[in-house]
């Protein structure tokens, strides 16, 4: 797919103003992403998701395409969790975007400041070095932005404006409707309305004590792929989990992952 | 935990699902246990797909499938486990775990056997005690050796009464386990009676016999002959 169309006599860089792949809806992906779900504690996440492979396979269009998702649930519930691992699972990169640090505002609207480089924003990166057109951004702290901030963002995700964004940096007008939005949230009353009616609200729950295990060995997997030791794992995947869901309960997602992380680089690295 | 078989060539013996997404599935004949997911295409004979599939030989085969089979909280756990880190790492959960119950169950069975069986022996001897209490009248016991406390007391006022009795008991030893049984069926009053009744007619036998010592104690030197 080609995203980008240069306004200038050099045309759009980065590589840009070459055709990007769209990926995750081959029939492999799909049944990988479909096998590979799990989060079975989370029914209303798993029927969007299958939704959209449903619609994928229907429409016979071989790239996943989400719809603008609104993760909503307490802090620690796992949402950036849920978002690698979706990404993970169908072949897209990933990246997130934290408004909660001012850094994140200028990672979407780039500013010339003197002597620093003016830098493509965020998802015009993502897709430019992940050679993806419809990469996974993970949105954290969207709360801390002002309304009006938060109606600029919108423009990012509704279909009109998205399909002609303009990027200094890049050079270019780039096509912005095939990227997958995860918005996270905790209070949907901090959003403004029209943000809120581009975005399609998914409710996390924390698992309860039958469910801990699940999501335990969803996030043990997260960080044995992150280190690249889930070869090494595979004979002692059931000392971790039951390491890990000795300290599970209570914990925010961050911190498992943070224990997974410690415990496998001291048994497989 | 109920089963059932299901035909597919080989028999395959289920794990009743109750409603978890994975189940555990065994062919006994193959020697191989497998853990099955429901699969998302109906209409076929196999409405399943395999999750995991292990080899334990057909001898093992009944024990890991049971280990797997009583433990359905389990299941859908194994099932993402397969999924995320492969077959290796459920063989590691499901079978050494399996095989190191049974090892365990089986050390445990032996350790209960052989406590058994010295109980059993031990409850064959009973013993007979003297007690001499500081301050406490005498008495005499008859105690079995797997318990810890004994099971008659007889208790007098001076000793040579317990020692009169002592001369006719201590060469009772064959019927200590059909005193036992008495004072189990009738109480330890019954018991007494018993005794005292067979100190009795032994000592007027013997006096008949004129084998009888003098004094209070008639059988101090009898030493059990008819």
């Amino acid at each position: 797919m080609l995203v980008a169309e240069g306004f200038t006599a050099a045309g759009p860089c980065l590589g840009l103003g070459l055709p990007l792949s769209l990926r995750g809806g081959d029939d492999e992906a799909l049944a990988t992403l479909s096998a590979g779900l799990g989060f079975a504690w989370q029914h209303e996440l798993r029927r969007v998701i299958e939704a959209a492979i449903a619609r994928t396979k229907s429409e016979r269009t071989p790239w996943l395409k989400l719809p603008p998702l609104l993760l909503l649930g307490e802090p620690g519930v796992g949402r950036t969790h849920v978002a690698r691992r979706i990404a993970h699972l169908a072949s897209l990169p990933h990246v997130s975007l934290d408004f909660s640090d001012p850094a994140g505002v200028q990672q979407l609207w780039p500013q010339v400041c003197g002597p620093d480089l003016l830098l493509p924003s965020l998802p015009v990166l993502a897709m430019a070095l992940g050679g993806c057109a419809n990469p996974i951004v993970s949105v954290v702290g969207i709360e801390c932005l002002e309304v009006a901030t938060q109606h600029r963002f919108a423009a990012f995700i509704e279909p009109g404006s998205a399909a002609r964004h303009v990027d200094y940096a890049a050079a270019s007008t780039v096509d912005l409707t095939q990227v997958n939005w995860m918005v996270q949230c905790s209070d949907v009353s901090a959003l403004a309305p029209k943000l809120l009616q581009l975005l399609r609200p998914v409710e996390l729950h924390r698992p309860d004590v039958q469910t801990l295990p699940l999501h335990v060995v969803e996030v043990l997997a997260e960080a044995a792929i992150d280190l690249g030791v889930v070869e090494r794992l595979q004979h002692q995947a059931g000392d971790a989990l039951a390491d890990l869901c000795q300290v599970a309960a209570r914990r925010s997602t961050a911190e498992i992952y943070e224990h997974a992380r410690r415990w496998l680089q001291t048994h497989c690295q | 935990m109920s089963a059932e078989f299901r035909s597919t060539g080989a028999a395959l013996l289920e794990a009743h699902r109750s409603g978890a997404s994975c189940w555990p599935a065994a062919e006994p004949e193959e020697g191989s246990v497998l853990l099955l997911a429901a699969a998302p295409i109906t209409g076929r004979d196999r409405a399943y797909r395999e999750v995991w599939r292990s080899y334990v030989g057909i001898e093992r085969v009944r024990t890991v499938f049971e280990w797997m089979s009583a433990r359905p909280e389990e299941w859908d756990l194994w099932g993402r486990v397969a999924t995320l880190f492969g077959d290796s790492a459920l063989h590691t959960i499901i079978v050494e775990a399996a095989e190191r119950e049974a090892e365990t169950a089986a050390i445990e069975a032996e350790e209960a056997r052989l406590k058994e069986e010295e109980r059993r022996l031990l409850s064959r001897k009973v013993e007979l005690y003297i007690l001499d209490p500081k301050a406490k009248r005498p008495g005499l016991s008859l105690e079995s050796g797997h318990e810890t406390k004994p099971f008659f007391v007889m208790r007098f006022s001076e000793k040579w009464e317990r020692e009169r009795v002592l001369d006719w008991l201590r060469w009772q030893k064959d019927r200590y386990l059909d005193f036992r049984d008495l004072c189990e069926a009738e109480g330890q009053l019954a018991l007494e009676r018993l005794i005292i009744a067979g100190m009795r007619e032994t000592e007027a036998q013997m006096k008949a016999q004129r084998r009888t010592s003098g004094g209070r104690r008639p059988l101090r030197f009898w030493r059990g002959e008819a």
